[in-house]
Formats: C-alpha cells, sequence, structure tokens
C-alpha cells in the first residue's frame, strides 16, 4: 500500500454504492444496496474515515464514477465528490464507471464492458488495458454507448476478428443478457466495480494529473431526459 | 460558532441559495432560474431539472457567499429543503448540503418547503407574530393552515385536485400565453372583464375550506374550444380575467371565513402565486373591511428561495432539530410533519 500520497476518498454509485479509502496503512471500503445511495452516502463515507481514524479535512484527493448508470445515482455522488472538493479544496478525478469496471476485471488485454440501462438497453464500453506498468490507464478502444444489447454484441462480435490477447466480458450487463454475448471470451460477472479498482484507477488519474475542474463536471448521462413526465411549475 | 447560515432550496425549477444571520437578517440571496429550460414543454421536466441543479448549484453557494462577505468557516450551519418537491431536485441540494455538513462539521438542517414558504413573512416583516392563518398557493400547492404558534399548525384546507399554478399554467396555454402562467394571466386580466363569462366558482359555498379547480379548468377550456370551432375570436383578456376572478372568489371567500372562524387577525400569503396582484388585493379589500392584516413577502420571497430555508434553518438549529446525514429526500411531506419524520 501506497504510504506516500496521503488519503484518498472515491466513491461510484453508478450501479450499488461504492464508497472507498485509501491510505498509510490501508484500504477501508463500504458498499451499500442502488436504491439506498442517496440516503447512505455520507453516513457511510463518515464511517470508513472513523474506521480510519482520520477526518475530512486530512484527505487529499477526491475520485467519483462520473457514470453512465442510474442518473440519480451518479448525480448523487457527483454533486457529493463536487461539494467535498469545494469545500475541502482538493483535487478531484472523476473516472468513467465502466472503466472502473473494466480495471477490475483484468489488468491486461481487453474488457467489453456491458452494464444494464434498463428499457432494454446496455451502456458499455471496449477497453485495452496495458498491463500493470505504474500509470497506466484503461485506454478507450469504443464507447462508451447506450444501445439495444443485440446492437452491442454485433459490436464486439465485430472487433473480435482483430482484437490481439486476451478478451474478458464484464459488467452486470453480461449477466443479464448472458445468451447474447459471443461464447469464448473469459466473463467477470458483477454488479459492483472492484474497491480496489476505484481506488487505483483514482490514484493513477490523480498521479497523471488527470483531474477535473470541480465547478464544471458533469456526470456522464448518454441519455438525453425523459420529457414525457412534466409537473406543474413551483414557487 | 459562525454566525451566519447557508440556505439552499432545490425542490422544483429554482436554484437558490442565500446567507441568513443569526438575527434574522437576510444578507445575499440568488435565485437562477431554470424557466427558459422547461418553457418549450410547458411544465418543469424533472430530469431536466435535476441535471441543471447540479450545475448551477456551487456557482449559486459561491456567489451568495461572496455577497454575504462570507467564507465556508464562517458557516454556523446549512439548511436544506427536504421536501416536499421533485425528488431528483431535492437529492441534488440535499446532497450538497450533507457533503457540506461532513465536511465543516456543522450541524445540517432538513427544511419543510412549505413551512419555509409561510416563514418568508416573518423574514421580512419582523414584528409578525403568530396566531395566524397562512395561505401557501404556489405551481404545486394550495394550502389552508392555521398557525397556532410558532411550528404548529393545523391544515384547515387543500386543493381536492389542481394546484393553483398547475390551473395557471394550463389555461395560460390554451389562451396561447406564455409560461408560467401565473404572471402572464395576472398581467393580460388587468385589460379584460372579470364579470364578462361566468365561469364556476367550486366548493364555495360547501362548508369546508377545501379547493377545487379541475372543473373550472374544463370550463375555461370548453369555453375557448367552442369559440374556435365557430371560427370566433377568442377575447383572451375576458377569458384570463373572468378565470382569475373565478379563482380568486372562492380563495377570498374562504380565507375570509377561516379568518373569522379562527379569530385570528393577521393572514400571510406564501409561495409564488401569492405574488399574484387580483389575488391580493381582492384579498386586501375583504380583510381590511373586517380588521385583519394581510401580509405577503416582496416578489423574490414568494418564489422559491433559499433566504425563507436559512431563516427556519435558524428556529430548527435554536431548537435542536438537526437532522442526521442519512435524512432522505421526500417527494410529499405534510406541513405537520416533523422535518425529519421517517415515516414520511
Ligand atoms: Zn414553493
Amino acid at each position: 500500500m501506497r504510504t506516500d500520497e496521503g488519503w484518498l476518498l472515491a466513491m461510484d454509485l453508478s450501479g450499488a454504492g461504492l464508497v472507498v479509502l485509501e491510505g498509510p496503512g490501508g484500504l477501508w471500503h463500504r458498499s451499500f444496496e442502488a436504491a439506498k445511495g442517496a440516503s447512505l452516502l455520507f453516513t457511510t463515507v463518515k464511517e470508513v474515515l472513523g474506521e480510519a481514524g482520520i477526518g475530512p479535512d486530512q484527505l487529499s484527493v477526491l475520485g467519483v464514477g462520473r457514470g453512465p448508470g442510474s442518473f440519480t445515482g451518479v448525480r448523487t455522488a457527483v454533486m457529493g465528490a463536487k461539494t467535498l472538493a469545494e469545500v475541502l479544496r482538493i483535487p478531484l478525478v472523476a473516472p468513467d464507471s465502466l472503466a472502473i469496471i473494466a480495471s477490475g476485471a483484468a489488468s491486461r488485454g481487453h474488457v467489453f464492458v456491458a452494464v444494464d440501462a434498463r428499457r432494454r438497453e446496455v451502456y458499455h464500453a471496449l477497453f485495452r488495458l496495458d498491463g500493470e506498468g505504474e500509470g497506466e490507464l484503461p485506454r478507450l478502444v469504443e464507447g462508451p454507448s447506450v444501445s439495444p444489447p443485440e446492437a452491442a454484441a454485433r459490436r464486439i462480435r465485430y472487433w473480435m476478428r482483430d482484437l490481439e490477447g486476451d478478451l474478458v466480458l464484464a459488467g452486470n450487463g453480461i449477466r443479464v443478457y448472458g445468451d447474447l454475448w459471443p461464447r469464448g471470451p473469459a466473463r467477470r460477472d458483477t454488479d459492483l466495480p472492484d474497491p480496489r479498482a476505484l481506488a487505483g484507477l483514482c490514484r493513477k488519474l490523480f498521479e497523471r494529473g488527470v483531474t477535473e475542474d470541480h465547478l464544471y463536471l458533469r456526470p456522464l448521462y448518454l441519455r438525453q431526459p425523459d420529457v414525457g413526465g412534466r409537473r406543474g411549475g413551483g414557487g | 460558532m459562525g454566525e451566519h447560515l447557508l440556505g439552499i432550496e432545490t425542490s422544483c425549477d429554482e436554484t437558490s441559495t442565500a446567507v441568513v444571520s443569526r438575527e434574522g437578517r437576510l444578507l445575499s440571496l440568488v435565485i437562477a432560474s431554470q424557466t427558459d429550460l422547461h418553457a418549450r414543454y410547458g411544465g418543469v421536466v424533472p430530469e431536466i431539472a435535476s441535471r441543471a441543479h447540479l450545475e448551477a448549484l456551487i456557482p449559486a453557494v459561491r456567489e451568495c457567499l461572496s455577497e454575504a462577505g462570507v467564507v465556508y468557516r464562517d458557516l454556523a450551519g446549512v439548511a436544506v429543503t427536504r421536501g416536499p418537491g421533485l425528488v431528483g431536485s431535492l437529492l441534488v441540494g440535499l446532497t450538497a448540503a450533507k457533503a457540506m455538513a461532513l465536511a465543516l462539521d456543522i450541524p445540517l438542517l432538513a427544511v419543510n418547503h412549505l413551512e419555509a414558504h409561510i416563514y418568508a413573512n416573518f423574514l421580512h416583516h419582523p414584528g409578525l407574530e403568530p396566531p395566524l392563518l397562512a395561505f401557501v398557493v404556489s405551481g404545486g400547492h394550495t394550502l389552508l393552515v392555521h398557525m397556532i404558534e410558532h411550528r404548529r399548525y393545523r391544515v384547515l384546507g387543500e386543493t381536492l385536485d389542481d394546484a393553483a399554478g398547475e390551473a395557471y399554467d394550463k389555461i395560460a396555454r390554451v389562451l396561447g400565453l406564455g409560461y408560467p402562467g401565473g404572471p402572464e394571466i395576472d398581467r393580460v386580466s388587468r385589460r379584460g372583464d372579470p364579470h364578462a363569462i361566468p365561469f364556476p366558482r367550486a366548493l364555495i359555498r360547501d362548508g369546508t375550506y377545501n379547493f377545487s379547480l379541475s372543473g373550472l379548468k374544463t370550463a375555461v377550456i370548453n369555453y375557448v374550444r367552442k369559440l374556435e370551432e365557430k371560427g370566433e375570436r377568442i377575447p383572451v383578456e375576458d377569458v384570463a380575467a373572468s378565470f382569475q376572478a373565478a379563482v380568486v372568489d372562492v380563495q377570498v371567500r374562504k380565507i375570509s371565513r377561516a379568518a373569522e372562524e379562527t379569530g385570528v387577525n393577521t393572514v400571510v400569503l406564501a409561495g409564488g402565486v401569492a405574488a399574484n396582484r387580483w389575488l391580493r388585493e381582492k384579498l386586501e379589500e375583504e380583510l381590511t373591511a373586517r380588521g385583519v392584516g394581510l401580509y405577503y413577502p416582496p416578489p423574490a420571497l414568494c418564489a422559491d428561495n433559499g433566504a425563507m430555508v436559512a431563516y427556519l434553518g435558524w428556529r430548527l438549529l435554536e431548537e435542536g432539530e438537526v437532522a442526521s446525514l442519512d435524512v432522505d429526500a421526500a417527494a410529499s411531506l405534510p406541513l405537520t410533519g416533523s422535518a425529519f419524520d421517517p415515516a414520511t
């Protein structure tokens, strides 16, 4: 475990909720149900800080999964992280949530990530990982996009003809639409990003200087708002 | 302990922040309205509202802090609207407030939006005291409330169907007027004859304090359609004025009767539609004749705003009603419900 770069707090609520604290001497993490993300995010943050015996003012880097995923989940995580960065005046990194899944699924080769987006669609992207080398980030080969699973499956079949090295299929979309995906590649089926992957990816982004201006950070929604459900004005 | 409280309001389509001092003085107020984003849909689109809040909130907080000459470390607490409202929108403000409470180790005050609207009156009229009657009327709510003492309410009546603001929006659309409908209808009505068309006054003599606008809405729409079918010109001003007169007639009648029955000598208006001039004038006429005082906040404090939230937040803080970090947003939250009642 690194001991030289201070405390990193990272969160992702694109699917189920995950909070990770990494710092001198350890890694603390908690997961919680997606539906309770909004109410549990900050009690969870408080818990992991308490376990590590530090206060929020001792944090030195923040990380947040910027989506795609549940609109409300991603928005809660991004708004929470933006505000912490604003008040604590510390840097913020914001990996794509699909990249977090990719870097938890393999350390080298290609990873195709598909996450259930409901309405019979998946959020998907294809990444290439170049090994454990210091500071290597998952490289985006294609995506992220939102499509019907059949269309996503056609994309990965198309790419499989040319890809060299190992291929892993990851994300809960692989389970939900199990029969659609090509046979052969290894499958990593998880509803939750790997805590070490979330912390590790945020740490790498920070080392590379890929930080966000928290004032302008927006979630990666991929979908337009549904304008069907309009309501009366406020006031 | 700090001497300033930050208020955050994101329950619908205004991103608003304010700083109120311990003595109850409003030091700054920022209202970033999203009206333009929603105008083309003729109503608030929840997902668009949530997205806009996320982008506007931190700049709005910065602006109001700097205008008040305050930094984060000066804050005694952060007050935020918990409900009622659009859940996605509420969550943006609530999440930011929780993050601040955690990062600064200050109390989180979870405010009821309807109660905050009523308290906008105390913020603006410092001498005001309960008991009084509050008429909360906005895009989402129509509520007649007997405020017995501070923070103790008896809801006398409410709308059985549409909130006034919703009905105004709908009728404005039918008449080809702009959005939001309330101010448009109020403006156009000035040139119209309120007695031109005898629209129905629902529940005017039913003995309750409830309101109903769906029948009136249908009557106005049918009236306009009939003229359209006959190819006749629609007297927009007269329709608007007659519609508004029908709405306000019932409101004035019920509010004055409630004032008489409860024996209060003060009535306050709260919520966005409290800025409606017709309502104010007619109500003032009626209440003055009965020796009852009418109060309402200036337009910026009638609209959804962070000032009322911060102001009420101070009272919650003084009463020790501090929320925990897992408090939920609540789409519907009764006025009488505790601000962090888990059952709501
Ligand atoms: Zn309101």
